[in-house]
């Protein structure tokens, strides 16, 4: 190569080279200028897939780039959030998950290979499901006191679940209440819903966009919400807290998160576009149909509550008896 | 009975709606399809179509959605008899006869005859739902987790009839099915089981790989050594083969009634979908047949039942859905999410607030069927000459819709390589002469077994006489014992002998 061919090539290298450093920050100024993927751990038409539609619509509109929402079930949401480390952080994968999954799998599983909490920044919290503690309409208990008084003097009564928050929150109930039951778990939620009203199960703790409808409709008999405060789509249900089970707040609520690296400034605009979302007097509406109030923590709030919460979820798994798997 | 009639009128003008028509064709025209592309499921294209539906009417979005879920079924039988490739689970039992009727040259009347228990299948169901859809609920909720666990030893012990050559080697298909079904993290205590820490066995192995796998690739695996004869034997289908004739369509009378009584029966029960219900009304037909043997080898009736199983048992689905608001299956908890996304509430008020979605769904029901039957009949000679296309060209292509509908079911590549794996291991299982359909029964059946036997138990505080106690339960293990009871007095008794006839009564005459 003669003189020539050398330097043009150097100064087409040096060019290159601005452009990698330019390319970057273009790509922050001009985000997003592609689709955003929106993965979460759950199948397609779960309540879980709904909520998320919901928000992944509005952001669209905001963005003015397509949300695709990918449904990665599987390993109770393990899959999906492992999907999420393994992405890119440059903003265009996000992660919609609840905090049942990211302190439960802390404490349930052994040799993830990530750290719910290290490897995932929190752009802002967006809903709360509340949990319902049903009976079956036909059963003489109509309130948590009489709940627990039943409890204390019945040999070997039976709880149901459908899943591990669930379970976890009947766990929690039993605690502050002192009551012991037999927990029995139940993997659809329509052979769950047989038992309770025909009586087989004392008692159940049940999500609100399965359960609200079913309450309203007299299906079933609600005692109690499990947030902490009245749910809209259930005013008429008191609170465990009012209800006597004092401290009593474990309910799932809904976070977007971007894989750790993710550039601030991005982060920060997702954050101001779901604050802007959920400040909307629609997003109240939908959410109290589907049993759900909007949040409004900002990231680093939201990052505070979670590490709040999670001594007490490792407790109850032990409570649980659950190994760690 | 007034009541449901002025409904249904209602509903009719409802669906008539040209708007609302538009969308059921278009439901049923997509579900079709889906159901004809191996692998890809009704719950993928739910899931695509699910966010158009959000500026639609809901009337047209519920009528849309259903038709794709009941429109699935109807080009499943397609690929399970022309190629022996089951395009979704619930048709891998009509692999078992229909691709040998294909193989005598009668795959068009196959097809045929799977249309007519199609159609009166589906209006069985239908007719189910606008009567009794009340009655239903209660009997549904009389079968709790000790009946179903009876009710599925039942189907494991007589689903081992399935397999066409040694009843040992269906045993032990069956068992390994069982073994198969373990593989996941057990609902009761989360501890895993058998996944070797791959997060991906979490769950079990995906239904549709093992399906697909067993079924589809092996079979590929296998005819590739094959080509040229099987090439020769498809060019000689003549028009005639496409028409059933009269006396095919007497044999499959009685099984498609059997099958659609059993694939309602199916849909009453909790867990138990168009698979289940497609592997019970074969086993059925078997054990009820005069001739056994001809199963496996191209008995009409093993396509008829099965297939009308199937469409009751979809169409029977959506009872508990519309008039309870307790979703069957994922399909339904999808149709279910998009009517809480149109702010409509499901259960037991649908019926009174929303008579328009409720009577409407029921009328498309009729109006969906018959668009589908208009649209496939014709179609069935298109189908079959699409054997006439070079194998080296339609088997790559299989295997694409393959790879892509089984990537749809959870969006990983894991369950392509898990279809690949268990395409490997069905080609060996087919060298050494096993059958692979009891796998999948077991599989399906054994999880629900083990759920059920612990719950019940559970629930009766460990007390193994509850399984007794429940006079369902008891009914059903009854049968079990029969079942197996009449088997071993078969044995015992010997090979049926030929009566001898005495040489006197031969020579006279």
């Amino acid at each position: 190569m003669n003189f020539w061919q050398r330097s043009v090539r150097q100064i087409l290298l040096a060019l290159l080279g601005l452009f990698a450093i330019v390319a970057p920050a273009a790509a922050q100024d001009s985000y997003p200028n592609q689709p955003i993927h929106v993965v979460i751990g759950f199948a397609a038409g779960s309540g879980a897939d709904t909520l998320t539609r919901y928000f992944t619509d509005k952001l669209q509109a905001l963005a003015k780039q397509p949300v695709i929402v990918d449904n990665k079930p599987g390993a109770t949401g393990n899959i999906a959030l492992r999907a999420v480390t393994e992405a890119k952080p440059d903003g265009y994968t996000l992660l919609f998950s609840a905090n049942s999954n990211m302190a439960g799998s802390r404490y349930l599983f052994k040799d993830l290979p990530f750290d719910t909490v290290k490897d995932f920044v929190p752009i802002a919290s967006f809903a709360q499901i509340a949990f319902i503690v049903v009976v079956s309409p036909k059963s003489p208990i109509n309130s948590i006191a009489d709940l627990t008084a039943f409890l204390k003097k019945k040999q070997g009564a039976l709880s149901g679940y459908t899943n591990q928050t669930a379970q976890l929150s009947t766990e929690y109930y039993k605690q502050l209440a002192g009551v012991t039951t037999t927990p029995v778990s139940y993997k659809a939620t329509p052979d769950a819903m047989r038992d309770i009203v025909e009586g087989q199960l004392d008692f159940m703790i049940i999500d609100g966009t399965f359960g609200a409808p079913q309450v309203r409709q007299g299906q079933l008999k609600a005692l109690a919400v499990t947030t902490a405060q009245r749910s809209p789509s259930l005013p008429d249900v008191p609170t465990m807290q009012e209800a006597g089970v004092a401290n009593f707040d474990f309910s799932p609520w809904w976070v977007a998160y971007a894989p750790k690296g993710t550039p601030q400034p991005i982060v920060d605009k997702l954050q101001g576009w779901m604050l802007q979302i959920t400040e909307l007097p629609e997003t109240a509406d939908f959410l109290k149909d589907v049993g759900a109030v909007p949040q409004h923590d900002t990231g680093p709030q939201a990052d505070a509550r979670l590490k709040a919460e999670l001594p007490k979820w490792e407790t109850l798994v032990k409570a649980a008896g659950i190994e760690p798997q | 009975m007034e009541g449901s009639v002025a409904g249904l009128i209602h509903g009719f003008s409802v669906a008539l709606d040209w708007h609302n028509l538009v969308y059921c064709l278009i439901g049923v025209l997509a579900g079709n399809l889906v159901g004809v592309l191996p692998g890809m499921g009704v719950l993928s294209a739910i899931s695509i179509l699910l966010p158009l539906t959000y500026g639609m009417p809901p009337v047209g979005a519920v009528l849309m959605l259903a038709g794709l879920a009941y429109g699935a079924q109807y080009g499943g039988a397609i690929c399970s008899i022309l190629l022996n490739l089951p395009c979704h689970p619930p048709h891998a039992v009509t692999c078992l006869d229909g691709f040998p009727l294909t193989k005598q040259g009668k795959g068009g009347t196959a097809l045929g005859i799977t249309m007519m228990g199609a159609v009166f299948g589906a209006a069985f169901g239908i007719l189910q739902m606008i009567f009794t859809a009340p009655y239903i609920a209660k009997i549904a909720f009389s079968f709790g987790s000790a009946e179903i666990c009876s009710l599925m030893l039942l189907g494991l012990l007589a689903g081992s009839t399935l397999a066409k050559g040694s009843p040992l080697k269906g045993v032990a298909m069956t068992i390994l099915g069982l073994l198969l079904g373990l593989i996941g993290q057990d609902a009761d205590s989360g501890i895993e089981r058998f996944t070797f820490g791959v997060l991906n066995l979490d769950d079990g192995i995906e239904l549709v790989a093992l399906s697909l796998g067993l079924f589809g690739i092996a079979e590929f695996l296998r005819s590739v050594n094959n080509i040229a004869p099987i090439d020769t034997a498809y060019a000689k289908l003549g028009v005639s083969d496409l028409r059933p004739s009269r006396a095919d369509m007497k044999k499959a009378a009685f099984p498609v009634l059997r099958g659609t009584l059993i694939g309602s029966l199916c849909s009453l029960i909790p867990g138990t979908g168009p698979t289940i219900a497609s592997f019970v009304a074969y086993a059925a037909e078997k054990k009820i047949s005069k001739t056994p043997e001809r199963f496996g080898h191209g008995a009409i009736e093993g396509v008829a039942a099965p297939e009308a199983s199937t469409h009751s048992s979809v169409q029977g689905d959506f009872i508990p859905t519309m008039s309870l608001g307790i979703p069957g299956d994922a399909v339904m908890a999808l149709l279910l999410g998009a009517l809480i996304i149109h702010r409509i509430q499901p259960g037991p008020r649908l019926i009174i607030e929303h008579p328009d979605i409720f009577w409407g769904l029921i009328a498309s029901f009729w109006l969906g069927n018959l668009m589908l039957i208009f649209l496939n009949v014709p179609l069935i000679g298109v189908w079959v000459k699409l054997l006439m296309v070079p194998y080296r060209f339609l088997f790559p292509s299989a295997l694409f819709f393959i790879c892509i509908g089984v990537f749809a079911a959870k969006n990983t590549l894991f369950d392509v390589g898990t279809t690949l794996f268990f395409g490997l291991f069905g080609y060996l299982l087919l060298l050494l002469r096993f059958e692979p359909a009891p796998i999948l029964l077991g599989f399906v059946l054994g999880p629900r077994f083990e759920e059920n036997f612990r719950r019940a138990l559970k629930i009766a505080h460990g007390d193994l006489h509850t399984f007794i106690d429940r006079p369902i339960s008891a009914v059903f293990l009854a049968l079990c014992l029969l079942l197996v009871g009449t088997q071993i007095w078969v044995r015992l008794r010997g090979p049926k002998t030929r009566v001898a006839i005495p040489t006197s009564v031969l020579d006279t005459e």
